[in-house]
């Protein structure tokens, strides 16, 4: 497969091998019901739950709703979860990649080796016919040390440079980047330059990543530039976690997640806004 | 009838998908992004709601409502008995996707009737125009006229139907239209303008059953407030009146002032509304027991799954606030399905879903011409004054 994806079937034989990778439940919601619960009722064989808002983000406040962690307090929650430096890590959620794409980039962002999405999630898994366990797992302590800023992040001068220089997408539907409803943020709209490119759009009928090849195609004519800068951001940074895995999976180097995107965006009444 | 339970039975299956007229208004995308969009926001994953798996219904149940023949020709294809047409096209395995409609409703009714759950819902259901002889209206087996034929058949003395979709509810008027035990109430766009024609406020029940079909014919653009006067001027009282033990209804989507094919003006806020008044009144009526389904509804993206979801939140416990916004998760998937469609970015249409009490003697205004002509019509049949705003 690719270096972030990994395939139930793939998952199943790696959790048989001698050296079965870290796996992370990161399933998440905007509202409803906590779904920790979901997980108590039923998880893949020894996923330890990892809470996307209290465990893999900072507190919501000025750096937006969903900012980098602290950096200890990320270190604590991994080695809780059982993170080894030495050992692969597999992050799922629901099958919508968006909680687990934010997971994998923050644990690469923290430095670790080796960190995979599994393609389609815990729906795939089940779809699939694979064993759950209920319950929760307590795992050996891990020994992950984070070190923090090993992927690139925007701030809000970066990223409204970005959109000058290279290509800021915009990955959110759009009537929320022409501004013409925004649900969460009091305002809305878009950062002046960026180009609208719904994550939907970079997903096959079966919920699954498209290929490299169609990726490429849909970045492309969405406007990339080879060796131009690249970035990305939705409401939060989770949406676009995603989108920096898709750009990875294309072979896109180096773009850039801004962290805290559209909600820090608007923290700033003086920053410029567009609607269209 | 066993006592009523705690919780909600939601009634599901993929399968259900399959219900697909192909290049057609009524797509099961809707149903699709019902779904999801419910689960997107943990309704689904509420204590006290348990997940039903259906069964397809079987001949025996199927025909307890339609012809043999007509049968027949479901599973042969076509043609005649209304199939083969623009309107009802024959698509692979009608049959088995429609007869899984039907188990899917009978699932639903079994539940509340056996007392599992206090509450039952399919949401793929509600296909009101099947006649026991011919397809009609995009409905090829009539799913409500079935599962209140089965709790009929099960011993339950009166259930109440109620149908709040634009289109009036003629299959299964005209199946329970001689039978005292069953009140089919059907609010719809007048039948002067809207499909089928049918649903004149002077079809109040056959020989034998009088009174026991209640129908208000309201004028196109009717809105939020005037679709709710028109609700609590007939509804409560038609419904105290009969006191059903079970109540069933059509949830069709379609009276949105969205939907492509008919003439209403009303928002999310209203429809919400109106899956509230109706959860009072099997409260208050029928101790809980509620038997739910969809309907008709074409705006796929913009209003079918936010009604629903709705809905299923009325159904399972706790209403939605109105204010919740649509998950990004959800958004994408929508958009993915419908790259054209404007996916909504809130629960709501900020619509207020006030109305004011009916009032006699006000006729100036076409809604109230409706209402009061239902009145007339029926009110006195049910030993109700049709000029007494207190009944």
């Amino acid at each position: 497969m690719t270096d972030s994806l990994i395939s139930v079937p793939g998952l199943a034989q790696a959790l048989a091998s001698a050296q079965p990778p870290t796996v992370l439940d990161v399933r998440w919601r905007l509202t409803g019901p906590p779904t920790r619960a979901e997980y108590e009722a039923g998880h893949i064989p020894g996923a330890v739950f990892v809470d996307l808002d209290t465990d893999v983000c900072g507190k919501p406040g000025a750096g937006g709703r969903h900012p980098l962690p602290d950096p200890d307090a990320l270190e604590e929650a991994l080695r809780a979860a059982g993170v080894r430096q030495d050992r692969a890590v597999v992050a799922y959620d629901g099958g919508e990649s968006q909680a687990a794409a934010r997971l994998w980039w923050t644990l690469r962002w923290a430095g670790h080796p080796r960190v995979l999405v599994l393609d389609g999630g815990f729906a795939a898994w089940r779809a699939g016919k694979r064993p759950v366990e209920p319950g929760t797992v307590v795992p050996p302590r891990g020994d992950f040390t984070v070190r923090p800023g090993q992927l690139p992040v925007l701030d809000a001068a970066d990223a409204a440079r970005v959109a000058g220089t290279g290509v800021l997408f915009d990955v959110r539907i759009p009537t929320r980047y022409r501004g013409e409803a925004e649900p969460i943020d009091p305002v809305a709209g878009h950062i002046p330059g960026a180009v609208n490119l719904p994550a939907g759009e970079l997903m096959g009928p079966d919920g699954h990543l498209l290929p490299a090849p169609q990726l490429r195609e849909r970045f492309a004519a969405a406007g990339l530039v080879p060796d131009r800068p690249v970035g990305a951001y939705c409401g939060s940074g989770v949406t676009a976690a995603n989108t920096i895995l898709a750009l990875t999976e294309a072979g896109v180097s180096e773009p850039a997640l801004y962290v805290g995107s559209w909600s820090h965006w608007i923290t700033d009444p003086t920053r410029p806004v567009a609607r269209s | 009838m066993s006592p009523s339970a705690k919780g909600a039975a939601v009634v599901w299956t993929d399968e259900l998908l399959r219900y697909d007229l192909g290049d057609h208004p009524l797509d099961p995308v809707r149903i699709e992004l019902t779904m999801a969009l419910a689960r997107d926001l943990g309704i689904l994953n509420r204590p006290d709601v348990t997940m039903v798996s259906p069964q397809p219904a079987d001949e025996l149940a199927l025909s307890r409502v339609h012809r043999p023949e007509y049968i027949e020709a479901v599973r042969a294809g076509g043609p005649g008995y209304g199939l083969d047409t623009p309107d009802n096209p024959v698509f692979p395995r009608m049959h088995e996707a429609s007869a899984l409609v039907a188990g899917a409703t009978l699932a639903a009714a079994e539940e509340v009737w056996a007392g599992r759950t206090r509450r039952a819902v399919n949401v793929a259901g509600g296909l009101h125009h099947a006649m026991p002889d011919r397809a009609s209206g995009f409905c090829v087996y009539n799913d409500p006229a079935i599962a209140i034929a089965r709790l009929l058949d099960r011993g339950v003395e009166r259930i109440a139907y109620v149908d709040v979709d634009v289109h009036h509810g003629d299959g299964v008027q005209e199946i329970f239209y001689r039978d005292p035990r069953v009140l089919t109430v059907s609010l719809h766009e007048t039948p002067l303008a809207l499909f089928p024609g049918t649903g004149f406020p002077d079809e109040t029940g056959g020989p034998g059953a009088a009174g026991s079909a209640v129908n208000v014919a309201l004028p196109p653009g009717t809105g939020d407030a005037g679709w709710l006067r028109a609700f609590h001027a007939v509804v409560p009282s038609v419904l105290r009146a009969f006191r059903p033990h079970i109540l069933f209804s059509q949830c069709g989507a379609d009276t949105h002032r969205l939907d492509p094919l008919a003439d209403l003006r009303l928002t999310v806020d209203a429809q919400r509304a109106s899956y509230l008044a109706m959860r009072d009144l099997a409260e208050e009526l029928c101790e809980g027991r509620w038997v739910v389904t969809g309907g008709g509804g074409y705006a796929l993206v913009e209003v079918v799954p936010r009604a629903w979801t709705h809905l299923l939140a009325v159904v399972t416990g706790e209403p939605l606030d109105p204010a919740t916004p649509t998950p990004d998760s959800w958004q994408n998937l929508a958009h993915r399905r419908r790259p054209s469609r404007d996916v909504p970015a809130w629960m709501t249409d900020r619509g207020s879903a006030t109305w004011t009490a009916w009032q006699p003697g006000e006729t100036a205004d076409a809604v109230d011409r409706a209402i009061l002509a239902t009145r007339i019509a029926v009110f006195p049949l049910l030993g109700l004054d049709p000029h007494d705003p207190r009944d």
